[in-house]
């Protein structure tokens, strides 16, 4: 009898939930979050200082490796606790709350 | 298709708690490995061979209304016609879906609806499951299988979305910050992305902020959200207060805009008006009166079984909710199978444009709610 391809995954690794990884996004507003980053480059485009991105490595289900970047934790809501850079709101008018006067969605 | 009684695991809250499935208990009993189901491999292909099928048909639907121009049927709001009809001519990709079938292992699977744009149940079909087939059923069983090949699937639809922007484009991910089950399923979409190359961002739906100096959508720290990977309906966005910028911005959102045709329970309709008689199909009108039998009643938007009446054999099975006003359909009823006090829902997922996997749901009424308890599979 011909063998039957597996239909479930040979492997399944998290990089960013569970015991392993950082907070969810369930979390008090007080928690602080972080940004991951495809390469270092792109860490560095936000933070600046190197010292602040801290490589990761994940191991894909298909057994390859491949690595990511962590930038540091930041407060959420916009209370960011560090010198992270963002465009100014200087002369903008930036309004909040359109979104979200619904609830949960899931179906 | 039997379902087994078994022992669950001695560990199982930690094991579902140590992949972030934080909710495996919610309202009660959610995630319950007391009983599984088992599959043939043939069963399983018959499901695989349905969900690749009617992701097809419905791309064709999506065709049809777009073409014919039959927004009316779906209620879809006339200032959001021509942003969905570009949203499909550009082919925007899709990440996921959810087919919901009546099958019983007899037969074709008949689809109840599909779930398109803000599909949940995701990280406990694709971690929970498999670890507990690893855990529970493979030690004994080292031929068992399970059909879930959801995780690398989502990587690749990650790494395909990723060439589609800039490099260093962040994502943005959205939900109701307080919804345990969608920050859950958000957070686990946030790492599969991650492995797929893609710089992320969590943003609480209702912190996302509008610049109307520069005409974009920007996040907590005033910088712009250019693509936006959202759990949370599409109507509902369209309704409130920043749905008239996404008319106009250049806010790139996964799931596209097209898939709100696909996500209102009017595609039933107008699938069998299309393929009348598909297998894998249940008579739908858009009138009531034209299904002699029993049939379902089903808004349009509904979501989670809400406002869902069953008309079977004289007696009604109603759930409550606030939907309805927007129109209904009318849908031959097909029951779903039945072990014991319970009845078992099969969830199909497509991603991308693949078959990936099932999640059953099973609940004491024959309308699957959010309550619904998840049980694992396998199959030999």
């Amino acid at each position: 009898m011909a063998h039957r391809p597996r239909k479930s995954s040979a492997c399944v690794t998290l990089v960013l939930i569970g015991a392993a990884a950082l907070s969810g996004c369930g979390d008090s507003p007080s928690t602080s979050r972080r940004n991951s980053y495809a390469s270092k480059e792109e860490c560095l485009a936000d933070w600046g200082d190197p010292k602040e991105c801290e490589q990761q490595e994940a191991r894909r289900s298909d057994g390859s490796r491949s690595g990511y970047y962590w930038g540091p934790s930041y407060g959420s809501h916009g209370s960011s606790s560090s010198g992270r850079s963002g465009s100014s709101s200087g002369g903008h008018s930036i309004s909040r709350g359109g979104f979200g006067s619904h609830g949960s969605s899931a179906s | 298709m039997i379902r087994e009684m078994i022992a669950p695991r001695t560990n199982w809250r930690e094991d579902c708690e140590a992949i972030g499935f934080s909710y495996h208990s919610i309202d009660g009993t959610y995630w319950d490995e007391t009983r599984c189901y088992r599959f043939t491999a043939d069963e399983i292909d018959t499901l695989e061979a349905a969900t690749a099928e009617l992701h097809a048909r419905c791309l064709d639907a999506v065709e049809h209304i777009v073409t014919r121009s039959r927004f009316d049927a779906l209620a879809i709001p006339p200032a959001w016609r021509d942003r969905v009809a570009r949203s499909w001519r550009a082919k925007e990709l899709s990440l996921f879906g959810r087919f919901d079938f009546a099958y019983d292992g007899n037969g074709s699977p008949k689809l109840l609806e599909y779930n398109a744009d803000t599909p949940t149940a995701l990280l406990e079909a694709s971690v929970a499951q498999w670890r507990w087939l690893e855990q529970k059923i493979r030690p004994a069983d080292p031929d068992a299988d399970q059909f879930n090949s959801l995780h690398e699937k989502l990587i690749a639809s990650w790494r395909a979305f990723a060439v589609t922007w800039s490099a260093g484009t962040p994502v943005h991910f959205t939900c109701v910050a307080d919804s345990v089950e969608d920050c859950g399923n958000l957070d686990y979409l946030r790492d599969v992305a991650t492995q797929g190359g893609v710089e992320t961002r969590f943003i609480a739906i209702e912190d996302v902020g509008w610049d109307a100096t520069a005409g974009v959508f920007v996040d907590n720290e005033n910088e712009e959200i250019r693509v936006l990977c959202k759990l949370y309906p599409w109507e509902w966005l369209a309704a409130e207060k920043f749905g008239p910028q996404l008319l106009t911005s250049s806010l790139r959102v996964i799931e596209p805009a097209w898939k709100m045709l696909l996500s209102n329970k009017g595609l039933l309709p107008i699938l069998w008006e299309l393929f009348p008689d598909h297998p894998n199909l249940l008579a739908a009108y858009f009138d009531s009166g034209r299904i002699a039998g029993d049939y379902v009643e089903k808004p349009l938007l509904s979501r989670e079984g809400a406002n869902v009446i069953i008309h079977q054999g004289g007696t009604t099975i109603a759930a409550d909710g606030e939907y309805g006003d927007e129109g209904r359909i009318y849908q031959a009823y097909a029951p779903v199978p039945r072990f014991g006090d319970d009845y078992v829902t099969i969830g199909a997922w497509i991603i991308g444009d693949e078959p990936a996997g099932i999640g059953l749901r099973e609940d004491t009424s024959p309308i699957t709610r959010n309550t619904s308890r998840f049980v694992p599979h396998y199959f030999t």
